[in-house]
């Protein structure tokens, strides 16, 4: 909002902020979920859904491990930036192996194009997103190469 | 062939609007409604004819809140049933199916499936870009459906040892049917070296260009087909789900199929060309050419993969062999694909392929007419890869 345009701008492209809170745990935490009964684990959370294996309803929270390795890496160099992550663009996109067993997609950061190469070992690092409806900066899980 | 024991359902005819990145002076129900009576028009049928209707749409470019009666007025359908349905770029082909099993039930004798694709509507970005697969994980922390899109190439082409050099050759082949094709929209000659670009322009002109598309097929019985004396052009089709996360695409618990998967295959698809293989009483070396859902070449070739058209792993040496092309083994997005013709998501990334292998089937796709054609198949995911369709097309009693 401005002087020059009281009125609230609708913005597609933007969420309820009580959607991003729901998912806090999984954001800054990468936990997820594993299952009493067949002991799956999984990610993002099922809990209060069925255990896709053995399709019981008893699911716990599970952080996921911090470590895993690079599976595939992608220069997003789309054209299509999404929205809130124009600035930082181009970023590094790409799929992990968790050393549980899980995957999950992250964008990985603190390294240069060449160092990301599929089998590296990375490590989640919380790190700014991008502003939520409110203004307020969200905040959420990413990946960094280990340096041992 | 063996001796089929599902009921027939046959393709009476299909249109698909003229090609224009922007009919702003449209309506998206003006749209629908050409697309409609070209289709009724050309098998001779009336919309008194039919009994039922399906639309797919995405949801957000068409914001009405209950589309099939909007649907259904705008062709002048009401009281009849209509049912509209939101799956990304295959809902044309869950339409179908619906609508398929109606007719099969005997319930009805005449059905009609529309799509509708309008992000002129909206500005494209907002329209189309800001979709989640599993919205929370996924666009929520930075990564949209075309990311998905890179990182299953890229998946594929660390799998199965392939440079870009692969998806050059599918995509030149793309455009080489798009310049044969009057509804293409990206009729372009591109040198090898453009193809090959390792920068955006390049990416872009080896990926899909996004479209406003409207696309009709009407179905029809048995009995339609022999009262009106209409092409015996018989269509079955089926789909399988995926889970939505990319992350669980890698060796999914849930389903024995999946176990061992990961983004460079396509365990749904297969499922589904199963399904849809046995109802038409065809293998997949009967058929003869495929219209597949390329959004990227990779998917492109995983996608004749997993109909088994090709071994799991060789569409990057099919293409790069010519397999796609009109002397190929499976001449391949013969309408120019996603590529060239272009991507229009709910209306017609399933429909407008029907329409290709409907005219292929008929003889009537000019320069690039596939010789004698009696076997086509039909491709579209949505959700990437989260939901797979497949359809077989064929000439019945040759």
């Amino acid at each position: 909002m401005n002087d020059q345009f009281p009125e609230i701008l609708p913005r597609l492209e933007s969420y309820n902020t009580m959607r991003t809170w729901r998912e806090r745990f999984g954001r800054y935490l990468l936990q997820g979920s594993r299952c009493k009964s067949c002991g799956s684990l999984w990610f993002p959370r099922r809990d209060e859904l069925n255990c896709p294996k053995c399709k019981g309803m008893e699911l716990e929270p599970y952080r996921c491990s911090r470590l895993g390795t690079i599976d595939v890496v992608q220069v997003e160099n789309m054209g299509y930036p999404i929205m809130g992550y124009g600035e930082t663009a181009p970023r590094l996109i790409c799929t992990i192996r968790l050393d549980d067993g899980i995957t999950v997609i992250s964008e990985l950061v603190d390294a240069e194009k060449d160092e990301l190469v599929p089998g590296a070992r990375v490590r989640m690092v919380l790190r700014k997103h991008k502003r939520e409806e409110t203004g307020a900066w969200m905040y959420g899980y990413m990946f960094a190469l280990c340096r041992e | 062939m063996t001796k089929r024991t599902f009921p027939k359902v046959y393709l009476a005819s299909a249109a698909v609007s003229p090609p224009a990145r922007s009919v702003s002076h449209l309506t998206w129900r003006q749209f629908i409604a050409q697309a409609a009576q070209a289709a009724l028009d050309r098998a001779g049928l009336s919309v008194k004819d039919v009994d039922i209707g399906a639309i797919s749409y995405n949801e957000r470019t068409i914001t009405e809140g209950a589309l099939g009666c909007v649907a259904a007025d705008a062709i002048g359908m009401i009281p009849r049933p209509f049912v509209s349905i939101s799956q990304a770029c295959c809902g044309g082909g869950l339409c179908t199916d619906v609508v398929w099993n109606y007719i099969a039930s005997g319930r009805y004798k005449a059905g009609i499936v529309l799509g509708i694709s309008k992000p002129d509507n909206f500005d494209f970005r907002d329209a189309m870009g800001p979709i989640g697969n599993y919205t929370e994980y996924d666009y929520m922390l930075g990564f949209s459906h075309e990311n998905y899109g890179a990182l299953r190439s890229e998946s594929y082409k660390k799998r199965f040892g392939y440079g870009e050099e692969a998806a050059a050759a599918w995509a030149k082949q793309c455009y080489w049917y798009g310049r044969r094709n009057d509804s293409a929209l990206r009729k372009l000659d591109p040198s090898d070296e453009e193809l090959m670009a390792d920068d955006t322009a390049g990416y872009r002109l080896r990926t899909a260009t996004g479209r406003n598309l409207a696309s009709c097929l009407i179905l029809v019985s048995e009995e339609v087909v022999e009262e009106r004396k209409l092409p015996r052009l018989l269509l079955d089709v089926s789909y399988r789900t995926r889970p939505p996360y990319l992350g669980n695409h890698y060796d999914y618990a849930g389903h024995e199929a999946f176990a061992d998967a990961d983004p460079a295959t396509q365990p749904g698809l297969r499922l589904a060309a199963e399904e849809t293989l046995a109802r038409a009483c065809v293998t997949p070396s009967d058929i003869q050419l495929a219209q597949v859902h390329d959004l990227s070449p990779f998917e492109g070739m995983e996608a004749l993969e997993g109909m088994g058209i090709i071994p799991v792993g060789s569409g990057g040496k099919f293409a790069m062999e010519g397999g796609t092309g009109l002397g190929g083994r499976c001449p391949t997005n013969t309408d120019g694909g996603a590529i060239s013709y272009g991507h229009s998501s709910a209306g017609g990334d399933f429909s407008s392929k029907i329409y290709e292998n409907y005219l292929q089937l008929l003889g009537e796709a000019g320069e690039r007419q596939v010789a004698n054609a009696r076997v086509a198949a039909a491709q579209a995911y949505g959700s990437h890869h989260s939901m797979e369709v497949c359809s077989i097309l064929q000439r019945e009693n040759g």
